[in-house]
């Protein structure tokens, strides 16, 4: 049986739903008439008049009737993703993961470098769509030339990984205020700002995925951390609170707080503390970049579709 | 027919901090004072509220005898966006009828202290139960109608934003009303997608407030200065499904209802002076132009490219800023149009006065137009 199109209307995203669909009225040939969904996908060739066919799928709200078009094939979408502090460690990693899994990335560090030139030559070297964007991201100019020159490039902002951080430690008794502003400036006021300058693109998408790469130490403390404790603690109350914000949009935000990882940025710790460490760890070892790589390709997925809001340990069971 | 109004109350709306007591009991206290009498002289009081989800107050007669302190008979009534409607013609009934000589009618909503997800989940339940399962929310159906009628009849999201821009306009023009801002055109245009074709300023705000007005039979009115009759009063409803309007252009319960009220005081679109139309969306508005019988069928983009819905227009609609700019706290919206209407009658409007507004319309319609009630009211009664 073949049903026809009688009018149409594209819906952002109102909860339970995490991404936008057409909600369409629809009439067979003896002029019955239905309510159905249509995949946000058909957008082409969807109008009055267009014909198809119907297959009962699930919802959110149960089971529901939806419209395939004929000759209907779902367009298919390059994603695109921004990863902060991308030139080296964990970043990195993000970054050569989603460009495996064919989306296009942004390479990005504080200041230009041969090291984020060579991620990035690497990246197109191996036939991965990638562009380098330095900028440091306390600064809210250079966060919006970077996303501008992103768009321009790639036309649209899929995923948003907010992962450039730094480490200033001192104990409270020596920590200036200067180190203070410094760790709070880059790693929360950082990830506001790359935030707050995709947002409107993911919108109008009606659709986007943000991970905020935090630390166990924002759920634990630590020793000579207070700054970077409380940054990390502090990109975990905001990627809850904006997962509330966002998720009617089709945004989700979530957070990883990656455990110890095998990167430059612990290199400061002495063996014997990290012998002790790792006797901690139920998993007997280090983490590695690409365990948190993982995580950010899984959350980033369709496969993830549901989860948002959420703060994710990739910390060997160090934390339960 | 001929019921007098002879007191109103009107709360500011917005995101106001009474709770849905306070705002019915200022409401009524208000229409009691302006109607020069006295709570025991009310023989019943009407209360309009669409949901008691959104406060979790579900039993309001009750709470309004408390904030008044009296004993009474109070009945809620609920019909989505035209309880307040659907309430003055059960007060106005309950007075023909000869059993009541005066009523109370109150409409009232509180919805801003809800988070958002719950009150789109709470407006949904007034579409059908198949609508709601397919993700259909408010904004959509409206879509749904608006596409169809862009299809027939040529009319475009620009029309659409010229109703927008003049009920904002006409809301800098009151003083109770929820937004005080000029926009543009462009500024609807650009505004959010939310339900294409529908944008974020096609759509009236989630908004509190409460509205009264007091009543009573033509003896008693007959009586006090400055009344203004309710002449005429339709109400109709059909199936709550969009798949069941043969034509997504048209509202059929508008049409029987204006039908029944014009012709309960014998009078034709053309002795219209001024409406209160609900444009709970933009394409509300356009599709009761022509279902009340303003223009033709698919002639208000005609209508509207003329101005003439326009304060100094032929037929000023919304004068107040209408659902999309004065406010919809939703049971209070019909009980605030007709507050309009009384003002504009009685010559008391302000800056946004209509002149010589002799005979005035209401149109409240509830969910995508399957409940509606028309109200004409008259200064001067004509037989």
């Amino acid at each position: 049986m073949k049903w026809k199109i009688i009018s149409f209307s594209k819906i952002n995203a109102p909860p339970p739903y995490t991404s936008s669909y057409f909600l369409a009225l629809i009439e067979d040939e003896n002029g019955q008439r239905a309510v159905a969904q249509i995949d946000k996908g058909y957008n082409k060739i969807i109008a009055i008049g267009t014909l198809g066919v119907i297959t009962e799928n699930e919802s959110p709200n149960g089971k529901i009737t939806a419209f395939t078009p004929d000759d209907g094939i779902i367009e298919e979408i390059t994603r695109v993703a921004i990863v902060t502090g991308s030139s080296r460690g964990i970043g990195k990693a993000i970054a050569l993961a989603l460009a495996e899994k064919g989306m296009c990335v942004v390479i990005n560090n504080s200041f230009r470098n041969e090291e984020g030139q060579k991620v990035t030559e690497d990246l197109i070297r191996a036939g991965k769509k990638a562009i380098y964007l330095p900028a440091a991201i306390n600064d809210m100019l250079l966060v919006t030339e970077m996303v501008e020159k992103t768009i321009t490039t790639f036309g649209r902002i899929d995923l948003l990984v907010n992962n450039a951080g730094i480490t200033r430690d001192k104990k409270i008794d020596n920590m200036s205020e200067q180190v203070w502003d410094e760790v709070i400036s880059t790693n929360l006021t950082g990830t506001f700002y790359c935030t707050k300058a995709v947002l409107p693109y993911m919108q109008k998408q009606d659709s986007g995925c943000i991970i905020n790469i935090s630390s166990i130490v924002g759920e634990i403390g630590n020793v000579g951390q207070a700054n970077y404790a409380a940054s990390k603690g502090g990109m975990i109350a905001f990627t809850k609170t904006l997962a509330k914000e966002c998720a009617s949009a089709g945004i989700r935000v979530n957070a990883i707080t990656p455990g110890f990882i095998k990167t430059d940025m612990i290199g400061s710790i002495p063996k014997g503390i990290m012998s002790d460490i790792i006797t901690d760890i139920p998993l007997g070892r280090l983490g590695k970049p690409e365990d948190i790589a993982n995580t950010v390709v899984f959350l980033s997925s369709s496969e993830a579709e549901y989860i948002t809001g959420q703060v994710i340990g990739v910390n060997g069971g160090l934390r339960m | 027919m001929k019921i007098g109004i002879v007191g109103v109350g009107h709360t500011k709306f917005g995101n106001l901090t009474e709770d849905i007591g306070e705002l019915m009991f200022k409401a009524c206290t208000e229409a009691l004072k302006d109607a020069n009498t006295t709570i025991d002289k009310i023989d019943v009081i009407y209360i309009a509220n669409f949901s008691s989800s959104f406060v979790n107050q579900c039993h309001l007669p009750a709470l309004l005898a408390a904030r008044l302190g009296i004993n009474k008979e109070i009945i809620r009534v609920e019909s989505a966006c035209a309880s307040g409607g659907i309430a003055l013609k059960e007060a106005a009934f309950a007075i023909l009828s000869g059993i009541r000589k005066t009523a109370l009618v109150v409409g009232v909503e509180k919805m801003s202290s809800t988070p958002i997800e719950k009150t789109t989940y709470i407006l949904a339940s007034a579409a059908g139960p198949i609508e709601i399962q397919h993700g259909a929310t408010f904004p959509s159906l409206y879509g749904l109608i608006a596409r169809a009628h862009f299809n027939k009849y040529q009319t475009s999201e620009r029309h659409l934003a010229e109703i927008s821009v003049k009920n904002h306009l006409n809301a800098t023009l009151n003083p109770l009303a929820h937004f005080h801002k000029e926009i543009s055109v462009e500024d609807v245009l650009d505004s959010r997608a939310i339900a294409s074709p529908l944008k974020l300023l096609d759509c009236s705000p989630i908004s509190d407030g409460g509205a009264a007005v007091v009543l009573c039979n033509e003896e008693i009115a007959s009586h006090v200065e400055d009344v203004v009759y309710i002449i005429g009063i339709g109400h109709d409803v059909e199936s709550i499904y969009l798949m069941d309007r043969k034509d997504l252009t048209v509202m059929p319960a508008v049409i029987n209802a204006a039908q029944k009220a014009y012709q309960m005081c014998n009078l034709t679109p053309e002795n219209i002076d001024v409406a209160e139309v609900h444009d709970c969306f933009t394409i509300a508005e356009l599709i009761e132009m022509e279902d009340l019988g303003f223009c033709d069928k698919g002639k208000a983009g005609e209508m509207i490219n003329l101005g003439e819905t326009k304060i100094g227009g032929r037929i000023p609609i919304n004068t107040s800023g209408g659902l999309k700019a004065k406010g919809h706290p939703i049971g209070a919206t019909g009980i605030s149009q007709v507050i309009e209407i009384v003002k504009q009658l009685q010559g008391k409007a302000g800056k946004r006065q209509v002149k010589d507004a002799k005979v005035g319309l209401c149109c409240n319609i509830g969910g995508s137009g399957s409940t509606a009630v028309v109200s004409i009211l008259s200064k001067l009664h004509k037989k």
